[in-house]
C-alpha cells in the first residue's frame, strides 16, 4: 500500500463529529475500565438514570443524546433524540472546545467553569456534583477517530 | 440582566451577555441555591463587602457584591473585596460541595476527606483565601452561600 492510499484510508475511517456512526462508536467505547471510571466519577451511579444532551453551539442539527442507566452508557444517538422533558442536563459548546476537552488539553469541567461549554439545561448543583464524570465522558471522545470538521 | 431568582432578592449578572465564564457559573449557582434554600438570603444580606473568586487555571474572576436588596455578580474585581479566593476549578468544585451549618459558622464540611484536602491546599498555598484571617466569618459565609449541600 502506498503512503497516499494509507492516507486515504485513514481519512475514510474518520467519523464525523456527532454523526450517528460517531455516536455508535462513542457508546461502544464505554465498556471495561472506561465504564468503571465513568461510573465511579458519578455522584450516585447506582441511581443515575439520565439522558444528557450535547450540542454544537449554533448548530442545532449537531446534537447528540446519551442515555445513562445505573451509571452506565447504554445508548448514544444523534437521530433518535429524546423529548426535551427527558433531558436531565444539556451542554452546548463549539466543536473546537469539545475537541480541546476530548484531546485532554482542558478538562471539560474547566470549559464549563470558563464559559466555553455552557450548561443550557439542568442545575449547577448536578453539574458540580458530576463534573468529574463529565471530564471522563468527554475525555473519552479523544480515543475516537473523529473528523472535527463539521 | 436580572435573573428570576427569589421574589424579594434578585441575583443580577452585571455584565449581562458579556459576563465571563466564572461570573456566569457563579450567578447560576447562587440563583439556584437561593431558590432552593431561601434562608440563605439572610446570609447574603450579611455580606457587607464584596468577595472575589478566581479560577486560577481558567484565568477568570468574578466579584460577588451583596446588598440588603439584591446580589450582583460582576466580571473581574470590583470594589474593595474583603475576601479573595483563588483556586483551581477542581478546588472550587470541592469548596462548593462542603456542608456548612449555622450560616457557615459551623463548617462541618472541612472535617471530611474533601475538606481536609482543601485545608491542606490552603496550608501549602495552592489555594489562597486572602482575608481569611481578617474576615474569617465572611469567608465562611461565602462558602456557605456557594455550597450545593443542604
Amino acid at each position: 500500500m502506498t503512503v497516499k492510499n494509507k492516507k486515504r484510508q485513514t481519512m475514510t475511517e474518520q467519523l464525523k463529529f456527532f454523526s450517528e456512526e460517531w455516536c455508535t462508536a462513542a457508546a461502544a467505547a464505554h465498556h471495561g475500565e472506561l465504564a468503571v471510571r465513568q461510573s465511579k466519577a458519578l455522584k450516585d451511579a447506582a441511581n443515575f438514570n439520565r439522558v444528557l444532551a450535547f450540542t454544537v453551539a449554533g448548530r442545532p442539527d449537531l446534537t447528540t443524546h446519551v442515555e445513562i442507566v445505573a451509571g452506565r452508557v447504554v445508548n448514544w444517538t444523534a437521530t433518535d433524540l429524546f423529548p426535551d422533558d427527558q433531558i436531565f442536563a444539556s451542554f452546548q459548546g463549539k466543536a473546537e472546545h469539545f475537541r480541546e476537552a476530548a484531546e485532554g488539553k482542558t478538562p471539560a469541567a474547566n470549559l464549563v467553569m470558563g464559559g466555553k461549554v455552557r450548561l443550557v439545561k439542568g442545575t449547577m448543583k448536578d453539574a458540580i456534583e458530576n463534573a468529574r464524570a463529565l471530564n471522563v465522558l468527554i475525555g473519552a471522545w479523544g480515543d475516537l477517530p473523529t473528523d472535527w470538521d463539521v | 440582566m436580572p435573573h428570576p431568582a427569589t421574589r424579594d432578592y434578585q441575583v443580577t449578572l452585571n455584565d449581562g451577555p458579556d459576563a465571563n465564564g466564572m461570573a456566569g457559573v457563579v450567578a447560576s449557582l447562587l440563583e439556584q441555591n437561593l431558590e432552593q434554600f431561601p434562608a440563605r438570603v439572610r446570609l447574603a444580606r450579611k455580606l457587607a463587602r464584596p468577595v472575589t473568586i478566581t479560577g486560577s487555571d481558567i484565568d477568570s474572576t468574578c466579584t460577588i457584591s451583596c446588598s440588603p436588596y439584591d446580589l450582583t455578580i460582576s466580571n473581574d474585581v470590583v470594589g474593595s473585596p474583603s475576601v479573595s479566593v483563588t483556586a483551581t476549578v477542581d478546588q472550587i468544585l470541592d469548596l462548593s460541595q462542603l456542608k456548612m451549618r449555622a450560616g457557615g459558622l459551623l463548617p462541618i464540611g472541612f472535617f471530611t476527606r474533601r475538606g481536609l484536602r482543601l485545608l491542606a491546599a490552603i496550608a501549602v498555598g495552592r489555594l489562597t483565601v486572602r482575608g481569611l484571617i481578617t474576615h474569617p466569618v465572611t469567608a465562611l459565609r461565602v462558602i456557605a452561600l456557594l455550597s450545593v449541600e443542604s
